[in-house]
């Protein structure tokens, strides 16, 4: 390896040791509680694919540049310097993990090993072997937000499109501004993505609860934070808040994406508005009376799999359940449950990536818990977690339908 | 020669193991102290904490008797002896306790999953444990038993201890003229290194547990 790329490694690793981060290398004691708590590990029985043997190619960095005993001792502590080899096995750490915090339940310390597969991955796009999809991804969100006026016309042609959807769905005189969109004052911002089913289920719901609502032109999914580049990620997060800003919007309602919720919920620090999830706000209309759900109306086996980013990381637990439990009569709980719900296995960006025949082996705890249950219908609240569920259904040829919350409460709307 | 090491370990080092342990926290506290804080939230829910402690509670349990232990061989504290007992706290459990708990972390290593994630630190501060404990114990022991004429008695120690407090070092030669001072030394020597490794190994989990287990819950 180079002088000077080793050099700028180590101003990464350097740049990114926060308080948090001084934490969780000093502390971990190997202990080993986490060790069989990633689903990854449990679908691939490998070392690297443990949490903390993920975490011990980080911490051998970080112990050899910035701790006095890995520099004075680095064959006790088994600090290690750069090195190609070293960065490899740090690709294979960082890109197996999707970030669901599982391990850090597990803990007895509470270290985040998500958390540090960011600085992994952050390390892995300096040193150029980050995924290009991802990073091509990226690009392209940073570049939306840089020249937003060349992109309104073609959206807004598209939109008028899904408006004549939700007209038909809700049995409207007119398609006219059914997706409002740049509405000042709103008093809901809602933040989709590029996929049609996305804007169209949500249109419906605020429509049918007569919301002051409008659409953002930006997708709610962050590919920088994916990539591992904390420039981009900020960028594309700030281009959804500067939009809600300048529109004076109460709350920003984010799509069923867990990422996207999680980066503005709890990664952005003080927001001058507030930020929920698509599910708490149907909770919320439901419990109001705003819409109505059919109760009961559907009698097969129902099972809800908590997207991890909502759920353990976000704290939404009762909400989608509640939704549930009025719209099916046979409701279904997986074990382990909540926060100790084991990862679908799309997260973190890996659902991006041409690796199904991992995601298909590593999905393996989230196959059983589902069979488990005998559900018939796997409900979630994230585009990862039903797209990764989709392929753990085909890998798995599992006798079972993969819906979004959206759509189930769409199918069953009262109107 | 070996006086003059046995001297040095039993004072100097002492001295010296306390400052860098003492020292050596702080350096960590304040070097977290002026690092960059988190600006979202870290939290998992429900807000609450991990699962029990399990094993680790025995050991602590053991540590707090094992430094009450320790105090009073510094001189009587009237608190500590509110519940009536000899010196040493616990006749020798204590002890036992520690040993079976860094035997049983230390086994634990050799086979898999922790054998593969073990570093050779995790290997080492558990065998300095151990040793320094199974002597401690055979010093306790020894005395309470008065086994071959042992002689070292908790008067002694206190002489000893109370001394280095006092910063007026001296080794009772009741210490220094016994067949035992080379088991003493020993033992404070190991002590010493324990001490002064543990700001700077995974040891500092005793400090930084509560702070990291707190952003989790914020
Ligand atoms: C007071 C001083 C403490 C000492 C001397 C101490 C010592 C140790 C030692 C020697 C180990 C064994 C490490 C190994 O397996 O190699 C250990 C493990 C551990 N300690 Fe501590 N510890 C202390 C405080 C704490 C505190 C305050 C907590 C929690 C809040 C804690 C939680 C743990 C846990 C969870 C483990 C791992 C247990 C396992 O392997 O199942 N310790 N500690
Ligand atoms: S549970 Fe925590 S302390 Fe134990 S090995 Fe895993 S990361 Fe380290
Ligand atoms: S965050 Fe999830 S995927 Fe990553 S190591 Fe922990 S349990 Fe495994």
């Amino acid at each position: 390896m180079e002088k000077s790329q080793i050099k700028e490694l180590k101003s990464i690793l350097k740049s990114r040791y926060n308080r948090p981060m001084k934490y969780y290398i000093d502390t971990c004691t190997r202990c080993g509680l986490c060790y069989d708590t990633c689903h990854a590990y449990d679908g691939i029985p490998k070392k690297e694919f443990s949490p903390v043997g993920r975490a011990e190619v980080l911490r051998k960095l970080y112990k050899r540049y910035r701790s006095l005993s890995g520099m004075l001792f680095p064959y006790f502590t088994d600090a290690a310097g750069f090195s190609d080899k070293v960065m490899d096995q740090l690709h294979e750490a960082a890109w197996s993990c999707t970030g669901c915090r599982r391990c850090m339940v597990n803990c007895p310390f509470g270290i985040d090993t998500g958390m540090m597969m960011g600085v992994a991955k952050h390390l892995l796009v300096a040193y150029g072997t980050a995924p290009e999809e991802l990073v091509m991804l990226a690009d392209a969100a940073v570049e939306k937000g840089k020249s937003i006026d060349e992109f309104k016309e073609g959206y807004r042609g598209v939109i008028k499109d899904l408006e004549k959807t939700v007209q038909q769905k809700l049995n409207l005189p007119s398609p006219e501004n059914l997706i409002p969109m740049e509405k000042m004052n709103a008093d809901i911002m809602y933040v989709g993505l590029a996929g049609a089913h996305s804007i169209v289920n949500p249109a419906i719901i605020f429509n049918a609860a007569k919301e002051n609502w409008t659409l953002s032109y930006f997708e709610g999914v962050n590919f920088g934070f994916f990539a591992g580049d904390p420039e981009k990620a900020n960028f594309i997060a700030q281009r959804i808040i500067k939009e809600a800003v300048a529109l004076n919007v109460k709350e920003v309602v984010m799509v069923e994406c867990g990422t996207a919720f999680r980066i503005l919920h709890s990664l952005m620090g003080e927001l001058p508005f507030k930020v929920s999830s698509i599910v708490e706000v149907i909770y919320r209309y439901m419990e109001s009376g705003k819409i109505k759900l059919k109760k009961n109306a559907v009698t097969e086996a129902v099972t809800y799999h908590d997207p991890c980013q909502l759920g353990r990381n976000g704290g939404i637990f009762e909400e989608p359940r509640d939704i549930l439990k009025h719209i099916v009569s046979d409701y279904r709980e997986m074990t382990p449950t909540r926060e100790h719900n084991w990862c679908c296995g799309g997260g973190g960006g890996l659902g991006a990536l041409d690796n199904e025949e991992f995601r298909i082996k590593t999905g393996k705890p989230k196959k059983d818990q589902i069979v488990k249950t005998g559900a018939k219908i796997v409900v979630s609240a994230c585009e990862n977690c039903v797209s990764q569920l989709q392929v753990i259904k085909s890998g798995y040829g599992l006798d079972i339908e993969v819906k979004y919350l959206t759509e189930i409460v769409c199918e069953n709307l009262d109107v | 020669m070996w006086d003059k090491i046995f001297h040095y370990v039993l004072i100097h080092m002492v001295y010296l193991a306390f400052a860098v342990f003492f020292g050596g926290i702080l350096f960590k506290l304040i070097i977290v102290l002026f690092s960059k804080k988190f600006k979202g939230s870290l939290a998992t829910y429900p807000r609450k904490l991990p699962r029990p402690i399990g094993i680790a509670a025995e050991a602590l349990i053991a540590m707090v008797l094992l430094v009450l232990g320790h105090l009073e061989l510094i001189k009587e504290f009237k608190f500590i002896q509110i519940i009536k007992h000899d010196v040493f706290l616990g006749a020798g459990f204590v002890g036992i306790t520690f040993m079976i708990c860094t035997l049983y972390f230390l086994f634990r290593r050799f086979k898999s999953p922790w054998r593969e994630i073990s570093v050779p630190e995790d290997f080492l501060l558990l065998i300095l444990l151990f040793l320094t404990t199974v002597i401690g114990s055979h010093l306790h022991i020894g005395e309470r038993y008065e086994m071959a004429q042992f002689g070292l008695n908790a008067e002694l120690y206190r002489e000893y201890f109370g001394s280095l407090v006092a910063f007026k070092p001296v080794i009772p030669e009741g210490i220094s003229l016994s067949p035992h001072y080379v088991l003493v030394a020993l033992h404070i020597f190991l002590a010493n290194l324990v001490l002064m490794m543990l700001p700077f190994s995974k040891m500092m989990h005793m400090v930084f547990a509560f702070l990291s287990l707190n952003l989790k819950r914020k």
